[in-house]
């Protein structure tokens, strides 16, 4: 907006200087009828100009009266010097008439042609003029010269007026759409996340108090056993063992639902991620390190982000346990993290068996699996892309069956 | 010798409370209620006695913090516990951190765990 009242008054600036300047050439020239009305129109603009400093009038009212004094004065002077009998007085009037009330909404080219158009039209108009003899015949060619730049001016600056209003408008509106797209997305997901969290901490509660009542009561019923049959306890083990088992797995995938009730413990933490990957190695050294080899590469040299330590460790793990399943034979994971502006990767690379087109846009799906019942409960992946989320990271995956998986996971620091 | 310690579990859930006692009467005395006002008589009939309370978090009309509040000005000398089949929220973290209760169980119990705890808090 303080651009478009700079463009106005430098039109008004422009306006008052020809003014001035045709009504002294008239005046100097002899002619009342000319330059009593150019007088008034400097005048007038020079009243514009301080409305416009003192905002008064709102910029678009203030353009079209400026518009039509202009119009008025030009129409005046082509009147008095004979110009109206013109054949191209239609080539000034219409392109004019059409610039005032044309909206330049859609083709900002039109002020061009018309401007030009304006320009052309002068020549002959002032031409006509001097068949009246009414200005000296000397300054015939300056006369006309000054009058089509006048025009010229004034369009031009018209044009590039609302233009510039046009580009900041859209840009502007540009920008919202994107912010709209961008908040309409998280809403989504965050929505999604809260109605899953509700609904996980709803169905854990429901399942949790049942298998308290298994858990406790197969525990007691054992304990009776043993002190009261002795003789059947080598018979019943097998069967108390498998009570438990089944107890233990849909304990652990209840639990695993926890991470999507959206209160989780303190997002603060300074988290070191070349501990969190030693960390994570560490635990599966045992179940890898007949199989596969582990190159890490820790060159960056901060390696801190602000998060949940024990979500972080999570996620990585999870990752690096699809990498490790991967490589059916033997294989190498490669772990490394770089730093990226303000953000941290890690990039954990396998040459495992790569995931199929099909299935990459599912692996972040809850449930998805494709490891034996029992094996996967296909939350793996997504809860490491919701605790990712979490931290306001992002993860991406390369894939190619046969060749290997990389995920890169990117952590703000 | 000194007496047996008693606890108190607050559950509304009559099997949960009977499969608490179950567990923990050995060497104990478990005293139950089913609601939080139950457990808040309990707890002034037996303020002598008690040495910890154990309760649900999420009861009709009370929740288990809030019980824990009650209840502690009754009696704020012995430790409070939550043993709940939710997850651990935000107002279990703020109880936590106010060191209203020493530590949040989640069903199905881990008898080991909470004995330890028991064990570790009545002597």
């Amino acid at each position: 907006m303080r651009n478009e009242r700079s463009f106005y008054l430098f039109f008004v600036i422009t306006a008052c200087i020809s003014t001035l300047f045709f009504g002294g050439y008239y005046l100097n020239a002899g002619i009342p009828e000319l330059y009593i009305p150019i007088f008034s129109a400097f005048a007038l603009f020079a009243i514009y100009g301080v409305l416009c400093f003192l905002r008064f009038v709102s910029l678009l009212w203030l353009f079209r009266i400026s518009i039509t004094t202009t119009l008025a004065a030009i129409f005046h002077q082509i009147y008095f010097t004979g110009g109206i009998q013109s054949h191209a007085l239609v080539g000034l009037v219409t392109p004019t008439l059409l610039a005032f009330f044309y909206k330049p909404v859609s083709d900002r080219h039109i002020f061009m042609v018309v401007s030009v158009a304006c320009l052309i039209s002068m020549f002959p108009l002032s031409n006509t003029g001097y068949a009246r003899n009414l200005l000296p015949s000397d300054s015939m060619s300056v006369h006309a010269l000054m009058c089509a730049i006048f025009i010229f001016a004034m369009i031009s600056i018209y044009t590039l007026l609302f233009r510039r209003a046009l580009i900041v408008k859209n840009k502007e509106l540009g920008k919202s759409m994107n912010e709209l797209k961008k908040t309409t997305q998280k809403l989504v997901q965050s929505e999604k996340m809260a109605s899953l969290g509700v609904l996980s901490a709803g169905v854990a509660h429901e399942i949790n108090n049942p298998l308290n009542f298994i858990q406790n009561g197969v525990e007691a019923l054992s304990k009776k056993i043993r002190e009261d049959h002795k003789d059947k306890e080598k018979e019943l083990e097998p069967l108390f063992k498998i009570v438990k088992e089944g107890i233990n797995r849909a304990t652990k995938i209840v639990k695993s639902l926890s991470h999507f009730s959206r209160k989780v413990p303190g997002m603060n933490e300074q988290c070191n991620i070349k501990d969190i990957i030693e960390n994570c190695l560490l635990i599966l050294r045992n179940k890898i390190k007949h199989k596969v080899k582990v190159i890490t590469d820790f060159s960056s040299p901060d390696q801190k982000v602000k998060g949940n330590e024990g979500r972080l460790h999570q996620a990585v793990m999870n990752i690096i346990v699809n990498a490790e399943q991967a490589i059916k034979s033997r294989g190498t994971i490669k772990i490394s993290t770089i730093r990226k502006g303000d953000f941290l990767d890690i990039i954990i690379e396998d040459d495992g068996e790569g995931i199929p087109k099909e299935n990459i846009s599912k692996i972040n799906d809850p449930f998805f699996t494709t490891k034996a019942p029992g094996e996967g409960t296909g939350l793996g992946l997504f809860i490491t892309y919701s605790i990712i989320h979490e931290h306001n990271g992002r993860i991406d995956v390369i894939s190619s069956v046969g060749l290997g998986t990389t995920f890169t996971i990117s952590l703000p620091i | 010798m000194k007496d047996r310690p008693v606890i108190l579990y607050v559950d509304d859930e009559e099997t949960n409370l009977l499969l608490f006692r179950m567990a923990f009467e050995n060497g104990r005395e478990v005293l139950l209620a089913n609601s939080p006002n139950e457990g808040l008589i309990k707890l002034t009939e037996n303020r002598e006695r008690i040495t910890a309370v154990i309760s649900d978090m999420h009861m009709p009309k009370m929740n288990g913090v809030q019980f824990v509040n009650e209840a502690r000005k009754e009696l704020n000398t012995i430790p409070y516990f939550i043993l709940s089949g939710y997850f651990y929220d935000d107002e279990i973290d703020l109880a936590l951190k106010e060191k209203k209760i020493l530590k949040f169980f989640t069903k199905p119990f881990d008898k080991a765990e909470i004995e330890g705890y028991l064990n570790e808090t009545n002597s």
